[in-house]
């Protein structure tokens, strides 16, 4: 895992993908950040490291990202990898379907232990994705072991003054009461976010950003594109969510950072607004939310093919 | 302000926490133009901006970062407002805070004075209080409650019922000003402009004026009440003395005999504090109200509807990385009618920076003191005998001086922009009609070539001088190379033709380098 190296997971395959990455989108005018990837996962047919994978988001405009953990190791390696690679910065978190694994496993709590050392180093700049999902977890046991996961990253984020992103499937109004009971970070993050307008709404009041994906791209997502439409725009965020939910036109195949173009072109339009007077306002929210990404230096060799 | 009276400029102090964006950068800017105009006009000049860090907000969010509220209004000072100022090159005089001394102290010293007046007196102020928030609620921010709370009013941040709260307060009589004030906008017509919002408050005020509660008592960041140091001031009541506690008011009499009255530069949203209310508690106080309101118009993004597009939550160093800190100062003074709304996009910007300023300012500079160095080494000719063209461009240096220095006057910072680019067209057609690359292949015409160039040279100098306030860094780079003679910003502006070179150019830059990625086909931003 560690010298850098280029990816440590393979995304299941699955029948019929076409598994050839698409061609680099028309650059952007106003480069944007993409705030939440996987660059860990290794998809398509082409194994990219994450140094190609950034090389490829530069060359359209895309000038950073914030890669992601989702358990022990893979929280671990994005930690490391921002530590050599400017462009990047690190999420730290177990995953809400990882917490109960732990917790079968009994180390949920040597492993939250990690995440909290982790959450102190630098260039490490949220936690997350932490949050609720009710789509993959059931059972009392394992909802205990999320909720109990949840709350112990959002004391980690404020105690480290860190952005925090969410990870909310199906579970939006517990999120929200679990935010509010235990009071929310100064910076959250509605990672992938998948509520309609009333929950843009609840995000709006409390000043919780809202980080579409894809996914808004999509063509059966008219809920998703009436939230943005009622988010204001000092709380909008854009991410990939790579390997995972590539945009229209290219939707089933890898997605990679290079490709939020989409994404940032479809808002624009959505909103009748110019792509770059909205990269530029969704700039400046980034770096309000995960501060420059050269304020602390990289201090490993940067990682060689 | 030919009289060489002083000009006593200010912005509206920012609200510490807020995260600077384009719309205070608007104001910054606009308010900097002004001033560095009349600077270098010679009229005495005084250019106040500062920070507002008093209120429940500023503890709360200073007490969960682990410090003190000034401590946290120190740190963003430092860390988000002084570094605005020098991203877009501002020149203010001066910065105040309303947690200096001298504001501090001297708040209390002009409310003891309007309470000593008989101006101030004890009432009861009720109102719907939100534990959640710590502060007393507006009906607009209640909303019906659901479930166990329903049938009461809640919070609509904290979902939990409103408590009906009575504390003692103290009022401003603010009612026995509606009439003066009524005076004064009839007796002064400038003094809130434009039009648009001198009209709307005018109506406001014709309604009636109510009793103002100044003070609080439900939390203690803020100025203490002199006569009661259970209460705070209210702080509006606080933030707008900022311009007379910072121009010496209370102790430094000369001082705030010479700035005072001042020019107060706001948003139109806040226009009525300005209008209605300063002017009503420096009545009372027995001073002299403020010379003018300027309500500026909001920024819109190119092609939103109105209600949607009061967007400026972006960074300004968003422009300022890709185009300049001129560029932004230029685009959103030219661009905008100062005191209507204006819609701007990135489209735009780019257009009129490749037009504007590289294509016709930057390109008429570099011409003619490339021309200069290849004709005659550098060494600026004398004129030989002038014709009708030359005598043109002469006429038309001087009208736009006296032109965009009236439009000054008027704050219509466009107009004055307008005027200055008759010159940049005039010049640029005079050298594309004159053609002295032609002159210079016959010998035989060397007096008529020494004459164009002469007059190009006035010509670009002159541009340089009136444009220096607008465009501080190009204009300093482009006074170099002009061979000018001191600081550009010493060069009396109001007769800018009269500049003084000591003879000789040098080779100049693009002052308005191209931009690669402008037309997003290029690779990442330019500061990569």
């Amino acid at each position: 895992m560690t010298d850098g190296s280029p990816t440590i997971r393979k995304r299941e395959p699955s029948a019929g993908r076409d598994l050839t990455y698409p061609p680099l989108p028309q650059a952007l005018t106003v480069p944007v950040y993409d705030n939440h990837t996987h660059l860990e996962v290794q998809d398509g047919d082409d194994s990219l490291s994450y140094r190609e994978h950034l090389d490829r988001a530069s060359s359209v405009g895309v000038r950073g990202v914030v890669q992601v953990g989702g358990d022990v190791e893979t929280s671990r390696w994005s930690a490391e990898q921002a530590l050599r690679e400017p462009r990047m910065l690190a999420a730290v978190a177990l995953h809400p379907n990882e917490a109960p694994v732990y917790d079968e496993a009994g180390t949920l709590d040597d492993a939250l232990a990690v995440i909290a050392e982790l959450a102190t180093r630098p260039r490490v700049a949220a936690i997350g994705e932490t949050g609720l999902d009710f789509f993959r977890t059931s059972g009392e046991k394992a909802l205990a072991a999320q909720y109990r996961s949840f709350e112990a990253h959002i004391e980690m984020a404020k105690e480290n003054n860190l952005a925090m992103q969410i990870h909310d499937r199906d579970a939006h109004s517990e999120v929200i009461a679990t935010l509010k009971r235990v009071g929310a970070p100064e910076r959250t993050v509605f990672h992938c976010f998948s509520g309609d307008a009333e929950l843009a709404r609840v995000c709006a009041e409390n000043g919780w950003y809202m980080s579409f994906a894809g996914t808004v791209t999509f063509k059966n997502a008219d809920n998703l594109r009436e939230a943005l439409a009622v988010a204001p725009r000092n709380l909008l965020l854009v991410e990939t969510d790579a390997p995972f939910l590539t945009p229209v036109p290219h939707r089933g195949r890898p997605n990679a950072p290079y490709l939020i173009p989409y994404t940032l072109r479809a808002m624009a339009e959505y909103l009748g607004t110019d792509a770059s007077m909205l990269a530029a306002q969704i700039t400046s929210n980034t770096e309000l939310v995960y501060g420059s990404w050269n304020a602390e230096p990289v201090v490993l060799p940067s990682y060689t093919d | 302000m030919s009289d060489g009276s002083s000009f006593y400029i200010t912005t509206p102090i920012f609200y510490v926490n807020d995260v600077p964006h384009i719309g205070h950068a608007y104001t910054e800017v606009a308010s900097d133009v002004l001033a560095r105009w009349h600077r270098q006009a010679g009229d005495p000049t005084w250019f106040l901006t500062g920070t507002d860090e008093h209120g429940q907000k500023i503890l709360r969010t200073a007490t969960a970062n682990g410090v003190t509220p000034k401590e946290w209004a120190d740190r963003l000072v430092e860390t988000a407002w002084q570094p605005l100022l020098q991203t877009i090159d501002i020149s203010n005089d001066d910065f105040i805070r309303t947690t200096d001394a001298r504001h501090e102290v001297n708040v209390q010293l002009f409310l003891q004075r309007l309470f000593d007046a008989g101006y101030i007196y004890t009432g009861d102020y009720e109102g719907a209080y939100c534990v959640g928030c710590e502060e007393y609620k507006q009906p607009g921010d209640l909303i019906d409650g659901t479930g166990p709370y329903e049938g009461q009013q809640v919070c609509a941040i904290h979902s939990i019922p409103v408590e009906l709260l009575q504390e003692r307060n103290y009022f401003f009589r603010m009612s026995d000003f509606t009439q003066p004030l009524l005076d004064l906008y009839e007796s002064n017509p400038d003094f809130i402009q434009p039009e648009s919002v001198r009209n709307e408050i005018i109506a406001f005020v014709k309604r009636g004026l109510t009793d103002l509660s100044i003070s609080r008592q439900s939390f203690d960041w803020g100025v203490k009440v002199p006569w009661d140091d259970s209460h705070v001031v209210y702080v509006w009541f606080d933030a707008l003395l900022n311009y007379i506690t910072a121009a010496g008011y209370g102790y430094d009499d000369e001082k705030f005999a010479r700035l005072w009255p001042a020019t107060h530069i706001v948003g139109k949203d806040i226009a009525r504090f300005h209008a209605v209310i300063w002017p009503a508690m420096l009545m009372a106080a027995g001073i002299e109200v403020p010379k003018q309101v300027f309500g500026h118009g909001w920024l819109l993004v190119g092609g939103e509807k109105m209600s949607k597009s009061k967007l400026t939550g972006i960074a300004p160093n968003q422009i300022t990385d890709t185009f300049g800190s001129d560029a932004f100062r230029y685009y959103f003074m030219s661009a905008i009618n100062f005191g209507q709304d204006g819609s701007f996009s990135w489209e735009d910007l780019s257009a009129r920076y490749q037009a504007e300023l590289a294509n016709g300012f930057g390109n008429l500079a570099s011409r003619v003191v490339a021309m200069v160095t290849r004709y005659f080494d550098g060494v600026i000719p004398d004129p030989g005998e002038s014709e009708a063209a030359d005598e043109r461009v002469r006429t038309i240096e001087r009208r736009v001086v006296d032109d965009a220095d009236a439009a000054i006057e008027r704050l219509a910072i466009h107009e004055a922009l307008s005027s200055i680019w008759e010159l940049v067209d005039e010049l640029n057609g005079y050298i594309t009609a004159q053609e002295p690359w032609a002159l210079a292949k016959k010998p035989e015409l060397l007096d008529r070539l020494q004459t164009v160039l002469f007059t190009a040279v006035r010509g670009v100098g002159t541009l340089a001088v009136l444009l220096s306030p607008v465009i501080p860094e190009a204009t300093g780079t482009l006074w170099q190379a002009l061979g000018g003679v001191g600081e550009i910003t010493d060069v009396p502006l109001r007769t800018a033709y009269h500049w003084e070179t000591d003879g000789k150019v040098w080779p100049l830059e693009p002052l308005f380098p191209r931009i690669e990625n402008i037309e997003g086909s290029g690779g990442p931003a330019a500061r990569e």
